[in-house]
């Protein structure tokens, strides 16, 4: 885990986007001065999915922008392909954005939309035809070319949006919230959409989120941004599983998190006399008594009832404080003494599956010594 | 904000009750008010208008339908060409002011803050508080001043500056309610700054443009003081005409006259309201 840090797999030196140190300063008048992004480097690999995650105003926005060169970095620099992008405008980049709020031209059809990049270039007008065509037939909208945006739903507005930026090939397509104002059916297919055309098009997307299912599902790398900083950078397996910090491990799903201190590399001690087994020397026994965050998923978590299951390590008695119904799944909350935690269960609804507990029961929790891994102070 | 709080739902309810009946309707004289308002508006305006087709001599007394008025004003080459130069005044005036306009809203809104900038809009607005006749008289003395005496040339130029606020306004809140995010996308797509004027902000800001410009015109045709003090002989302009004729004496031919200076005014400031109402609905 030490070792992905210094260099985050899956990038090739050179080729793709590299950002080095940049740091972008609002100056606000009459308030202080803001800092969106602060010293943030990242490498972004050629034909990537690549996810900027974080909650508003951690400034994912503030960095997409500089990519796009709609914003100018107060210090750091940008570069594509080995090439410093610094001072160049955004009509000199070979990089399209899909924006928030689409922004489709209003006072222009569907098909001028989608052209207007390519007339801008100077292409010849057969080419731009045919590429208009072929482009709207790629995100389906085959025969909407005459309409009007504000003749479309929402959905086809969006793929217009996509249509337009595509049309360009360009080397990276920039993707600002771009799902965001779609319901929730529409929102989940449009996921799949846009994955499929990363794939059909070879073309790197970088994608802005503050939603983790969506940066999950279609991510090949997820960087999660916090206060202008990335905080984690992996593939959505490793940032999902094993959350270097607790600011990602709640972030990114629900997580249980225990406090205590390490005995030797393998066994934690919680509070009195309890201790927390780990299935390997992960623990840091430098001899310093220092107090440490462990965390474990609800899902991983078990309920176990019956002699048979006294060998397993980490089972704890705790008390049923609250039942949440979720369909699919049954949270279980649970207050454990010996942990001086709360711990959630994640149990499946499946068939056959034991009956929850009632609230108020007391009832044994296991928490299997592989899924448990350590937080960063 | 501490009584509102303690206020119990009752009486809040009550004050609610007695707010919603509060109406200035209800206020004595209200209503006589407002039809003494209708009364001495509009029924001098309908007689103009009604008096216009009075087959006799008198602008008080009707006798019968008649369009005679009308057939004299379209015979009178003195009113052809005063009607040519108030066209040809607010015509090049309107289209200036306008363009002036267009690029300080611009600059004002687009141009990101600059020093002076409110210093810039308030001397911008100024002539829309600034009492005309102050503006005429200084403009008078200006041009006499430096000696600059271009006949029409004059009015055009004192037109054009009085003019500018007119067609500010309609294109400054035109250019707010455009997001700047059509000119990002713009950039985005290969536009230099140039053809993203012409290609996006131009198309998506000519409704507020053409409201502007028929705002200006309009004012710099109705207007009296400036172009009486700033004109010489050979710049009537129609309101200087029609006042020369009712020093002569009032006759039908003036409310025809005026008639036909209402319905323009009319018809252009219904077109650039028109306009403005339906670039809302789209954006």
């Amino acid at each position: 885990m030490t070792g992905e840090r210094a260099s985050p797999a899956g990038t090739v030196s050179g080729a793709g986007l590299v950002i080095r140190r940049v740091t972008k300063v609002f100056d606000a008048a009459g308030s202080q001065a803001v800092r969106a992004v602060d010293d943030l480097s990242l490498e972004i690999g050629e034909n990537e999915f690549f996810t900027l995650l974080g909650p508003s105003g951690c400034g994912k926005t503030t960095l997409l922008r500089m990519i796009a060169g709609l914003e100018q970095p107060t210090s750091g620099e940008v570069l594509l392909d080995g090439d410093p992008l610094q001072g160049l405008p955004p009509y000199r980049r070979p990089i399209n954005t899909v924006f928030q709020s689409y922004a489709l031209f209003p006072h222009m059809s569907v098909g001028e939309n989608v052209a207007f990049g390519l007339k801008m270039r100077g292409l010849d007008s057969a080419v731009i035809a045919r590429k208009v065509e072929e482009v709207l037939a790629l995100v389906r909208l085959e025969g909407l070319a005459e309409r009007r945006p504000a003749q479309l739903s929402g959905g086809q507005q969006q793929r217009v949006a996509l249509a337009r930026a595509l049309a360009n090939e360009p080397k990276i397509l920039l993707l600002d919230e771009p799902l965001s104002a779609l319901d929730l059916k529409l929102r989940k297919q449009m996921r799949l959409e846009l994955k499929r055309l990363q794939k059909a098009t070879g073309i790197t997307f970088i994608f802005v989120t503050h939603d983790q299912e969506e940066a999950l599902i279609m991510s090949d790398r997820v960087a999660v941004l916090s206060e202008g900083r990335v905080l984690q950078l992996g593939p959505p397996e490793e940032i999902y599983q094993r959350p270097r910090s607790r600011f990602v491990a709640d972030f990114i799903g629900d997580t249980n998190i225990i406090l205590g201190r390490p005995k030797d590399a393998e066994r934690l001690v919680l509070g009195g006399t309890a201790e927390l087994r780990f299935a390997a020397p992960v623990l840091p026994s430098d001899g310093q008594d220092q107090a440490l965050s462990v965390a474990i998923r609800p899902e991983s978590c078990r309920l176990v009832n019956g002699a048979a299951y006294d060998d397993l390590a980490n089972v704890f008695e705790g008390r049923v404080r609250e039942i949440e119904y979720l369909g699919a799944d049954t949270c279980v909350l649970l207050d454990v003494e010996a942990l001086g935690a709360s711990i959630t269960v994640r149990l499946r609804n499946t068939e056959g599956a034991a009956v929850p507990p009632q609230e108020g029961e007391t009832v044994r929790v296991s928490l299997p010594a592989a899924a448990l891994w350590v937080l960063e102070p | 904000m501490s009584e509102t709080v303690r206020m119990s739902p009752a009486q809040g309810a009550a004050a609610n009750r007695g707010a919603r009946r509060f109406a200035v309707g209800r206020i004595p004289g209200f209503g006589a008010a407002t039809w003494a308002f209708f009364l001495f508006l509009y029924a001098p305006i309908a007689l103009l208008v009604v008096f216009s087709f009075n087959g006799s001599n008198s602008a008080t007394i009707w006798s019968h339908f008649s369009l005679d008025w009308y057939v004299k004003v379209a015979a009178n080459s003195d009113i052809q060409r005063a009607a040519l130069n108030s066209l040809i005044v607010a015509g090049v005036a309107s289209t200036l002011a306008t363009a002036l306009a267009t690029f300080a809203a611009l600059a004002m809104v687009r141009g990101g803050p600059f020093r002076g900038q409110q210093l810039a809009l308030s001397t911008l607005l100024l002539p829309l508080i600034v009492p005309e006749i102050v503006i005429a008289i200084a403009m008078v003395i200006f041009f006499t001043g430096i000696g600059l005496s271009l006949g029409l040339g004059n009015l055009i130029i004192a037109h054009t500056v009085f003019c500018i606020p007119f067609a500010y306004l309609p294109i400054r809140a035109r250019l707010d309610s455009l997001s700047p995010v059509y000119e990002e996308a713009a950039q985005d797509l290969y536009a230099d700054n140039w053809r993203t004027f012409w290609h996006v902000t131009f198309p998506l800001l000519a409704p507020g443009i053409l409201a502007g410009l028929m705002l200006a015109f309009i004012t710099s045709v109705d207007d009296f003081i400036i172009s009486l003090m700033v004109g010489s002989a050979g710049t009537t302009t129609l309101p200087i005409y029609i006042y020369s004729l009712i020093r002569i004496g009032i006759t039908p031919q003036i409310n025809a006259i005026s008639t036909l200076v209402l319905l323009i005014s009319f018809i252009f400031v219904s077109l650039a309201w028109l306009i403005a109402r339906r670039s809302e609905a789209s954006p």
